[in-house]
């Protein structure tokens, strides 16, 4: 058990150490488009295979990390993945029984949701535009579920009561 | 009967994981809940208020080192380039650079001549000497794409205030938002949330400088009557108190008047190199909101950091 406490730890961390990561000031403009939600792809994934009472709690502290990673405003994220959180949480029994492209299409539509929220809370707040590339990075945050699902080591998924 | 009573007891087992089933949902949806109007509250009060910056620079200086380990493998690359560097084009770079250091030093000659010139003026005139500005060299780490923010090295242990007017070489860039104890996030000129006092240095006519948000700046409700053209030069004109005088901000690039418009339609172009710049200059000798109160302090650190 604590060798899975130890994978967790590695992988959240890992996730909030590629969130602080920033592009070169002369990498190409396209690239950023790419940035998938590091936190939402790990989060959501010991979400399905290690279902706690108080993952929600836990993607709300992380959303405040990210906030404050991002300079964004303080709540945004940490609203954007408690929601899907909680959700995966409350399905974990049927998603469990997907098939892994199809949880894969879960995170993704979980992703856009988070996206589309984010972008609408901060035309809301600050006067931002909405952008249609705003589609393109849930992708990406699918991929690096399926690639966590596929890289982390003997990680069954399991049902709970 | 027994058929009865195993009837009852699986009803009641149903009954059982129902209530378990039930209890544990509903639990959960009231914490989300609570969570969800924490974020809303939280988002209000940041957006609104300033009550939550110390909360956010202590997090921040919190996750200082997972920024520093997340830069760190660009920074070695960076370091590396500069060994493995091509002798040339290093020798090139060195004379440029002493041929502008030549043109910058006369320059200054005169600059030196003139501005003890003005000084006497000044003083013939008997009013206040002009302020010097204390700088802090700081170079920049990053960009937040959303919303548009530079990220400096040097934060609130150099000396950096938020509200700190921020230049490069070639004009202003911005000021200071928000700070850690070794970061410090700058708003651009060109954010529309950031507005700047300017005069045209042709005529001396004021106005406000806003963001556009687009990369550019707009002069706010300038009057249709107002004496701006396409080539102006536009300088910080002091007022406020926030900007020092005499930097320049941008140059109008267009000014279009709409009979459809109240005022007079601008576009400046920034004078400093937003998206190229890589050292800028942090004026710490300014007070700001939070200089007055802990102005003691942040007057003594920057010289040692500044060199």
């Amino acid at each position: 058990m604590s060798n899975r406490y130890a994978l967790v730890a590695a992988t959240v961390l890992g996730a909030l150490l590629l969130t602080a990561a920033r592009l070169p000031l002369d990498a190409p403009e396209w690239l950023r488009w790419l940035r998938p939600d590091w936190a939402l792809a790990v989060l959501l994934y010991w979400a399905m295979v290690a279902p706690a009472r108080t993952a929600t709690v836990w993607a709300w502290l992380m959303g405040i990390l990210v906030d404050v990673l991002y300079g964004d405003l303080l709540g945004l994220h940490a609203m954007t993945l408690a929601l899907p959180v909680f959700a995966a949480t409350r399905f974990q029994q049927r998603l469990a029984l997907f098939k892994l492209l199809q949880q894969a299409g879960f995170v993704a539509g979980a992703a856009v949701a988070a996206e589309l929220g984010r972008a609408l809370l901060r035309a809301a707040a600050v006067g931002a535009d909405v952008s249609p590339f705003l589609l393109v990075p849930p992708l990406v945050t699918a991929a690096v579920f399926v690639l966590l699902v596929v890289a982390v080591p003997q990680q069954t998924t399991r049902f709970v009561e | 009967m027994p058929g009865r009573s195993a009837l009852r007891s699986l009803i009641r087992r149903r009954q059982a994981t129902a209530d378990s089933l039930f209890t544990r949902q509903r639990s959960g949806i009231y914490r989300l809940s609570l969570l969800i109007v924490l974020s809303g509250f939280l988002m209000v009060v940041d957006q609104n208020t300033a009550w939550l910056a110390p909360l956010r620079s202590a997090v921040g200086t919190a996750l200082n080192p997972l920024e520093f380990a997340a830069r760190a493998p660009y920074l070695a690359g960076r370091k590396i380039a500069d060994v493995f560097a091509n002798r040339a084009a290093l020798l090139n770079r060195v004379t440029a650079l002493e041929e502008q250091n030549q043109e910058l030093k006369a320059a200054l000659l005169r600059f030196d001549a003139i501005a003890q010139e003005n000084d006497t003026l000044r003083a013939l005139f008997n009013s206040q000497a002009p302020l010097q500005h204390e700088t802090l060299i700081a170079e920049l780490i990053g960009l937040s794409e959303e919303p548009k923010e530079a990220i400096l090295n040097k934060g609130s242990r150099h000396g950096v205030n938020v509200g700190q007017p921020v230049i490069d070489a070639a004009g202003l860039f911005g000021q200071v938002k928000r700070t850690t104890a070794t970061t410090s996030r700058v708003l651009l000129v060109t954010d529309p949330s950031h507005a700047v006092p300017v005069y045209v240095l042709r005529n001396g006519v004021r106005a406000i400088a806003v963001g556009d948000g687009l990369g550019n700046l707009t002069l706010k409700y300038a009057a249709a009557t107002l004496d701006v053209r396409v080539g102006d030069e536009l300088n910080c004109s002091g007022l406020g108190g926030r900007f020092p005088f005499g930097y320049p901000v941008g140059v109008v690039t267009a000014a279009t008047l709409d009979a459809a418009e109240p005022f007079l339609r601008t576009t400046v172009q920034p004078r400093a190199a937003l998206d190229r710049s890589r050292h800028l200059l942090v004026l710490t000798g300014i007070p700001t909101d939070e200089g007055r109160a802990d102005g003691a302090q942040a007057a003594t650190a920057p010289q040692e950091n500044s060199g």
